[in-house]
């Protein structure tokens, strides 16, 4: 069989640029993790470490970017600047970053009044490595599980900014752009559209799942005897 | 102790109680056959460690477990002339609350943040006689005076976090306390008290029975506790009751090995020792019970039959019992 | 007399509660004017109820806390958090602590042979098999078998869990170890256990004790002397057997007439009213005066609640106290015939 998910409206065929699209949407959304993520956790263990000024700072920073409406502002930047990869990673990058900044300062703040925080502390520890020895361990579990979060999240923003024409540009087939395209065959050939969207639907729930089972596994606790 | 003329009458009869929890990895006999009585105006001690079964003895009195997995597989639990193992929950709400109070060892989880006392400690009266407001106002005054809540009346409106943790605790007593009840199940109520509150606790308690007769199961693993509240002790290991006697009878004369050894490991004012009495080995585990008696492996007096047979009870010649093959001899 | 192994002098610790936009917040004095030393090879105790300030003495002693005021000598050289380095880098070596929850105070995501290991690691002592061979010499000391380094804290009970917190405050050979309410939250047949342990490698390898607890029957077991805590002060500091036998401050009279004695034919002595005072809200003078029975008995003299007898007496020697106006052989400058326990003079 030839074309198993049929073709599209300039007879390219649906399942590669599914599998293409797929490869894309997943680059960019773990791009944007890894270094708005990257970024973000250290924000994060510096701030909730550190306490005071800084904290203060960077909180306001963190504050003020996640009270910016997200595709609206990426919408902007991408029309401004023009579609691109980078554009899009650029824009999407600092929302993540606040988003980890939160969550692993909360983090960060819980784990450093542990006793065995203290103790290391009491035993001479220096900072550098009661954040790498101790905080960051212990707060592993959460990242995992927010970046598996925002890689599902991702890929929908980007779905959102090809379906509206600012994304990843034609002709590289991100699955927004694919559902867009296939808008106007909705009641004829529903395939266009459907199969995208499926695939949206599909790796965003194993991506969750990934995460669930991840942060288990790392959980010396669930190792029972 | 006190001067309460007690009856001989028995307001709490609990026979050969068995609760279990289905785990993962098998049943966790959390009890495995207690027996106690309370008399009227009574006070016994139920004492054990963690692990001991007295807290989900307790619950399982007021038929509250704790988890969907727990359930009471055998047993009576006779109060006022009922089996309160066979009553429908109807009757069991009927109970709870008004003629059985329970009290637990933090009170600031037994008290809601969100609402005032006057509130928490009317709430079981209003739920079991239909008192109007004002009625309900007076009893719950009354009833914080009674438990030394200075000027109860202006303070009705506040919240549990402006009291102190010693006025918490007697605040708890006092919403069991509102109701009369004949009975109390107190599951370490001062354990987390400092030193001079819990004396004051407990020497409220101990008024409020005077006055009331109310009876006091009083559930601790500090003897010094029991020494100073009990009449009869009862001694938990491993979810069943093996030594149950006098006060005086138990810590002056204990029978049993796990008793013997639990006094010569606690430190007392007053006792130098050079060395405290080390009981090795650790608790069993609850999910691994053989027939035999449960301390066998940490006993210092264990024979052979211990491992196989659990000792049948030996009459301790004061109205109370131990079961022990190495007593019976 | 030796030299003391440590010295706290004058420690103060004023904490200031945030009141938001709203003026400005009230002063908890957590610690104010606390003065002790601790012997080389001996157990000082510091205990109180909640709210006397004990568990921030400690913290200020290990240094996680920075002074308001006062000052800490270790062998007669001050230690400060931002002062020498050298001098901080050693006192770390020697003073280490053991606290109350054992599941708490061990990093749940390590093994049990890193956590002990830790110490060694962080003042680079040693590396590689030697690091082993001391992780397991140290797991032996305390009881545990060194086969079960490999395991995480999780999977051990309470008791060698603490044992193995104990093996971590050893890891460094520390002259001075810090033990705030080591077997608080352990079952009782398994404190005699670790009470024994701690008391056995005191004598074993010379160590001096700072105990922070509100039990006093374990107190007496284990210390040789002892200082009760009040709202943020000293109330009264002696050797363990006088404490006991002689108490002199009305507040330690009360503390211990609250203790349940295990003989059923011993009440529980004389019940002090009240709450515990708050370190936010302190009476004025003395922070015992509302609640003291002995000042009921002699008439309510005002001086109690005008002159705070921490301050007002002078301390001839850092070891023996006794802050009431009433009591102890130094009398504050009025009230020469104060009326004293019936009998003898007490030499505080």
């Amino acid at each position: 069989m030839a074309y198993p998910l049929g073709t599209d409206q300039l007879g390219r065929d649906i399942l590669s640029r599914v599998i293409y699209g797929g490869r894309i949407s997943i680059l960019l959304a773990l791009g944007v993790v890894i270094i708005g993520g990257a970024v973000g956790t250290l924000l994060g263990l510096i701030s909730g470490y550190r306490g005071g000024a800084t904290d203060s700072i960077v909180q306001r920073g963190v504050e003020a970017t996640l009270s910016l409406p997200t595709i609206m502002v990426a919408i902007v930047f991408v029309y401004i600047i023009g579609q691109s990869f980078a554009a899009v990673v650029l824009i999407l990058s600092p929302f993540i970053a606040a988003s980890f900044a939160r969550m692993v300062r909360g983090e960060t703040l819980a784990v450093r009044n542990m006793q065995y925080v203290l103790l290391a502390r009491v035993a001479g520890a220096s900072h550098m490595r009661i954040i790498l020895r101790h905080i960051l361990p212990n707060v592993a579990g959460t990242i995992i599980v927010l970046a598996t979060l925002e890689v599902g999240s991702l890929i929908l923003v980007e779905a959102t900014l090809s379906f509206l024409g600012v994304g990843i540009p034609p002709p590289m087939p991100a699955w927004g752009l694919m559902v867009d395209s296939g808008r106007e065959f909705l009641t004829t050939r529903y395939w266009l559209t459907l199969f995208p969207c499926l695939a949206i639907v599909l790796t965003v729930l194993s991506i969750n799942w990934i995460g669930d089972w991840l942060r288990n596994v790392l959980d010396p606790k669930q190792q029972l005897e | 102790m006190s001067d309460v003329t007690r009856s001989s009458e028995t307001l709490l009869e609990v026979v050969d109680l068995r609760t279990f929890i289905n785990t993962r990895q098998g049943v966790l006999k959390a009890v495995d056959g207690a027996s106690f009585t309370v008399r009227r105006g009574e006070t016994v001690g139920l004492v054990g460690e963690s692990g001991s079964g007295k807290t989900m003895t307790c619950l399982s009195v007021m038929r509250l477990l704790p988890v969907a997995s727990a359930e009471i597989v055998a047993g009576e639990v006779w109060f006022d002339g009922k089996n309160l193992l066979e009553a429908s929950e109807a009757e069991m709400r009927r109970v709870r609350g008004r003629d059985i109070a329970l009290i637990m060892q933090d009170a600031l989880a037994a008290l809601s943040p969100v609402l005032s006392i006057g509130e928490q400690v009317g709430e079981p009266l209003r739920h079991h006689f239909s008192y109007s407001a004002a009625d309900v106002r007076r009893r719950v005054i009354e009833v914080l005076d009674a438990v030394k809540i200075p000027r109860p009346s202006e303070r009705l409106g506040e919240y549990p976090h402006q009291f102190s943790g010693g006025m918490r605790q007697r605040i708890v007593a006092a919403m069991g306390l509102g109701t009369s009840p004949s009975l109390m199940l107190a599951d370490e109520p001062t354990t987390a008290l400092d030193v001079t509150i819990q004396a004051q606790f407990i020497m409220l308690i101990r008024e409020v029975q005077e006055s009331t007769g109310m009876s006091v199961l009083w559930v601790t693993h500090d003897l010094g506790v029991v020494a100073q509240t009990c009449d009869r002790v009862n001694v938990m290991y491993a979810g069943r009751v093996v030594e149950s006697g006098e006060v005086r009878r138990i810590l002056k004369k204990p029978l049993h090995p796990y008793t013997i050894a639990l006094m010569e490991s606690v430190p007392s004012i007053g006792t130098k020792r050079e060395k405290l009495y080390q009981i090795p080995g650790q608790a069993p585990d609850l999910r691994n019970l053989g027939a035999g008696c449960p301390f066998y492996a940490r006993c210092p007096a264990r024979m052979d039959i211990c491992e196989n047979e659990f000792p049948s009870a030996t009459d301790d010649g004061a109205g109370g019992f131990v079961h022990c093959w190495a007593v019976s001899q | 007399m030796t030299s003391p192994i440590l010295e706290a002098r004058g420690l103060v610790k004023h904490f200031t509660l945030s009141a938001g936009m709203l003026g400005t917040g009230a002063t908890v004095r957590a610690v104010d004017g606390v003065s002790f030393s601790v012997e080389p090879g001996k157990t000082l105790a510091i205990v109180g109820e909640s709210g006397s300030g004990k568990t921030t003495t400690a913290r200020l002693v290990l240094l996680l806390e920075e002074p308001t005021g006062g000052s800490i000598h270790y062998q007669g050289e001050r230690v400060s958090i931002d002062g020498d380095r050298e001098v901080l880098k050693r006192y770390r070596r020697s003073v280490q602590a053991v606290f109350q929850d054992p599941y708490s105070s061990l990093s749940p995501r390590m093994r049990v042979k890193d956590i002990i290991a830790e110490p060694l690691r962080i003042h680079n002592d040693m590396s590689g098999s030697e690091l082993e061979d001391r992780v397991a010499e140290l797991l032996e000391e305390v009881g545990v078998s060194p086969g079960r380094a490999k395991n995480y804290p999780h999977q051990f009970s309470g008791g060698q869990a603490q044992r193995i917190a104990i093996a971590r405050a050893l890891a460094l050979r520390p002259q001075l170890i810090v033990l705030d309410e080591p077997v608080s939250a352990l079952d009782m047949s398994i404190r005699a256990q670790i009470l024994n342990l701690l008391v056995g490698l005191q004598a074993r390898f010379g160590l001096s004790y700072l105990l922070i607890s509100h039990d006093l029957s374990m107190v007496e077991h284990m210390s040789h002397d002892v200082g009760v805590m009040y709202a943020g002060q000293l109330v009264e500091l002696t050797d363990a057997e006088r404490l006991y036998s002689d108490p002199q401050h009305p507040y330690t009279e009360a503390l211990l007439a609250a203790v349940p004695s295990l003989d059923p034919d011993v009440p529980l002595g004389n019940i002090v009213g009240g709450e515990v005072a708050n370190p936010a809200n302190l009476p004025t003078g003395c922070r015992f005066h509302p609640r003291c029975p002995l000042r009921t008995e002699v008439g309510s003299p005002p001086i109690c609640e005008t002159s705070d007898p921490v301050t007002a007496k002078v301390q001839k020697d850092s070891s023996r106290l006794c802050a009431c106006h009433f009591r102890g052989s130094e009398r504050t400058g009025t009230d020469q015939n104060g009326p004293e326990r019936s009998g003898s003079v007490h030499q505080v």
